[in-house]
């Protein structure tokens, strides 16, 4: 059990690091995204791409409109993730009413209550 | 979480968290296959395979919940709101591993408008958990009609009696063979 145990948790780690290792990026990290807003901040009070950087001159050939809304947000599913989070939240609160009226109707007739 | 999405993309400490709920979450179901790979398998084919009376019963459960008196049809070890379950958490399962193994070592590889796709559908399978969990948690711990079920998940035993009301289909199946009263 040990061995089988053992190669599929090395398959599985050796794909995903063969798969990392054989795709090339395409966007910046999250500790790069983290570098160029910190190197920003240092000399910006807003988000800014205009100092000369490898990581800058990366991040300043994106269209900025391609990826974020605003400065705060992605683009393209922010309509939707915003109606995702109401739908949710709404549905869940009709599901928790749903159970409410189920504990008083199911104890009224078997006379639980 | 959901609520900050962007927030948490920079949040450091929120995203180690999450990643260590997720190497459990993920963790679970791959021990379980390969500790128990028949049961495992068992619970795949539970999942999947579904029979007229487990449709039939799924049609008329929300009634039977709400405490009408209809005959209900013979289920087997597991009935179809049950089944219905174990279908969304296969699923929804699936999708929060694959997109959230994309977002964690995948970041930078993928093109960013798949990206938004790919964190729009972690977000939505995780509000499709987040609708049906209150409800199978409800019926499984404090609806009166099933007041063993959460005994059974806890030492896989239910009364003769309760098999025979509930899970008919199964107790034909072991009654010849395990008669001794669970």
């Amino acid at each position: 059990m040990r061995i089988k145990l053992t190669i599929v948790l090395g398959l599985i780690v050796g794909t995903v690091l063969a798969v990392y290792l054989l795709l090339g990026d395409q966007t910046l990290s999250p500790l790069q995204l983290t570098q160029v807003k910190a190197g920003c901040r240092e000399c910006h009070s807003e988000l800014r791409y205009d100092s000369p950087s490898t990581l800058h001159d990366t991040h300043a050939a994106l269209n900025c409109s391609r990826c974020h809304r605003d400065n705060a947000g992605l683009k393209s599913t922010d309509k939707i993730h915003t109606g995702l989070k109401w739908a949710g939240l709404g549905t869940v609160l009709f599901v928790l009413a749903g159970i409410a009226t189920n504990i008083i109707m199911v104890n009224k007739k078997t006379g639980t209550a | 979480m959901f609520f900050h999405l962007t927030d948490m993309s920079s949040g450091h400490q929120i995203r180690t968290v999450h990643r260590i709920i997720a190497v459990f979450f993920v963790a679970a179901p791959v021990l379980y296959l390969l500790l128990d790979h028949k049961a495992a398998a068992g619970f795949l084919y539970e999942t999947f395979c579904w029979d007229h009376d487990d449709t039939a019963w799924l049609k008329l459960s929300l009634s039977h919940y709400f405490g009408s008196q209809e005959q209900m049809p013979p289920q087997d070890r597991i009935n179809g709101d049950q089944k219905l379950w174990q279908l969304v958490v296969f699923i929804t399962g699936t999708v929060l591993i694959a997109t959230g193994v994309l977002q964690w070592f995948f970041r930078p590889k993928i093109p960013i408008e798949l990206y938004q796709w790919v964190l729009l559908a972690h977000a939505a399978a995780f509000v499709v958990v987040s609708i049906l969990f209150p409800v199978h948690f409800y019926l499984r711990t404090l609806h009166p009609f099933f007041d063993e079920s959460l005994s059974s998940m806890l030492d896989g035993k239910v009364s003769e009696s309760y098999a025979r009301k509930h899970y008919p289909k199964w107790l034909e199946k072991i009654v010849g063979t395990t008669h001794n009263g669970t």
